[in-house]
């Protein structure tokens, strides 16, 4: 399949019992995009990526990843980074490498080893050994180094240093697939913004503007983290 | 892929495993050899370092095992699957059919090995004890007795396919049940021990209705058992096999249900949290 699309929802839905996490999601995202997804807290952006990533089933409506529910083939050409750590403690470093290159096609060792040794990472090491912002990079060095048609990285700069910040942000853009798209989940706009050709803001489950970037910045004079900071203020 | 993903379970469980039963059979050798060697003790302390305590030792270590692998057993789909391992899992381009059937296969292998070991660790007891001929001959006998009833290698097969499905049925039930529980958004925990138990009870209940339906339809004897003569005694293994046949039907199916179950929730309902 070759869609124009990468991303296509319509009427997306999900509850948490009676929390509602997305609510009639309608979204269309082309290809070669890095794509900004910007919500406060609890707004939905981690059920919206675990639905597309095929962790989680919606309730209604549907989630196509180049034209196709999520499943093997959609896994196949998608670079998933969790929130979270997701490799066991007990696995080596290099166990982690082995995985990615055993189960992805498009795994590309030799440039994982490169990042691996700039960040220098032994890997022979624990993973349960390293820090968690050092666990935080060796995920996103092994997404990254997958030449995957779609990139979801969810809130791939939570709980790093603002110096560790910017190598991640190199990693990712030195590392994606120009022609794939990256969709970045994250509330640290101002870190994210000159990446950005698109900003998708979410708002109690619902997209609230979904424009290009540069847009935003020639129509409405504002940055993309001003903008955001009015949309999502908190009247005291 | 399935390959690939056997290869991963598989050493993951033996990290385990391997020391585990190597500890076991070690232990079983010094316990046998202990006591085999004839050595003269005296001294309470002695007799208790020497005798008792490697005893102790194997049975605590043989227990242990079948608990934990138990344990393993849940945890890797508990937590390994379903839980924070599922990030991990669930991106693989892996369906959700050959997760669980990779998961159901390494811990057959893992109760295989457990039992495995249990067995040679009692054969190491026993030649470093010299009762390896005493079981021979016992074994021989047993033979002997066995083959007068034509029938002794079908029934034999049988009853080791009933304790295969018997086994994979408890490992399934324990998936059904966590992959139910998975379900729900909080306390996993306990709505998996609740789902455990109530599956349990719904397929043992179907079980005897539908035996029930059978014994209505098919207006079936009522069977007495009354043991005079070797030749009543065949009769009644012919009626065993016969038995055993229908107890390997409802396992069977049991085992098919319990996996569809577990394959339709998490193909249709999954919900890593």
């Amino acid at each position: 399949m070759n869609t124009s699309n990468i991303i296509q929802c319509s009427n997306l839905q999900r509850t948490f019992g009676k929390t509602i996490a997305l609510n009639g999601v309608d979204l269309s995202v082309g290809r070669g995009r890095i794509v900004g997804l910007a919500a406060p807290n609890a707004a939905g952006k981690t059920t919206l990526i675990k639905i597309l990533a095929g962790l989680l089933q919606p309730t209604a409506g549907t989630a196509l990843i180049d034209g196709e529910v999520p499943g093997i083939y959609t896994k196949s050409i998608t670079a998933y980074l969790p929130d979270r750590p997701s490799f066991p403690d007990w696995m080596k470093v290099q166990d982690s490498i082995d995985i990615y290159a055993d189960f992805f096609a498009d795994f590309d060792s030799e440039k994982a080893g490169d990042i691996c040794r700039t960040l220098k990472l032994d890997r022979s090491a624990k993973i349960r050994t390293l820090s968690k912002g050092t666990k935080e990079k060796l995920q996103l060095m092994l997404v990254m180094s997958r030449k995957a048609q779609l990139y979801l990285l969810d809130e791939p700069l939570a709980g790093i240093d603002p110096a560790a910040r910017d190598f991640m942000l190199h990693t990712i853009v030195a590392g994606y697939n120009e022609e794939g798209t990256v969709l970045i989940s994250t509330h640290l706009i101002t870190d994210v913004e000159k990446l950005l050709d698109e900003v998708i803001f979410l708002k109690e489950g619902t997209v609230v503007l979904h424009r290009p970037a540069d847009e935003i910045r020639e129509t409405d004079g504002k940055s993309v983290d001003e903008l955001f900071r009015e949309m999502f203020r908190f009247d005291v | 892929m399935f390959g690939k993903l056997m290869k991963y379970e598989l050493r993951d469980c033996l990290r385990i495993f391997l020391p585990l039963w190597g500890a076991i059979l070690v232990i079983a050798l010094i316990n046998g050899l202990t006591e085999g060697i004839g050595l003269s003790v005296s001294g309470r302390l002695m007799e208790f370092i020497l005798h008792i305590l490697p005893a102790l030792l194997l049975f605590g270590l043989s227990f242990g095992m079948f608990v934990i692998a138990l344990i393993i057993i849940i945890r890797r789909f508990y937590s390994g699957l379903l839980g924070e391992g599922g990030y991990l899992a669930f991106s693989l381009p892996v369906n959700a059919a050959q997760h669980i059937t990779a998961k159901f296969f390494t811990s057959l292998i893992m109760i295989a090995g457990c039992v495995l070991t249990g067995f040679f660790a009692t054969v190491i007891l026993m030649a470093a004890r010299g009762y390896l001929g005493s079981a021979r001959e016992f074994l021989e006998k047993t033979g002997k007795f066995l083959s007068l009833y034509p029938k002794t290698g079908i029934l034999a097969a049988e009853l080791v396919l009933i304790l295969l499905l018997i086994t994979s049925y408890t490992v399934l039930r324990l998936y059904s049940g966590i992959a139910v529980g998975h379900l729900f958004n909080s306390h996993r925990g306990l709505w998996s021990v609740i789902a455990v138990i109530g599956i349990g009870w719904i397929l043992n209940t179907a079980s005897i209705w539908i035996s029930r339906l059978f014994r209505f339809f098919g207006n079936s004897p009522s069977i007495e058992i009354n043991v005079n003569s070797f030749l009543d005694l065949l009769r009644y293994l012919n009626l065993l096999q016969g038995v055993f046949g229908i107890v390997i039907g409802f396992l069977i199916a049991g085992n098919v249900v319990l996996w569809l179950a577990t394959w339709l929730i998490l193909k249709k309902r999954l919900n890593i949290l």
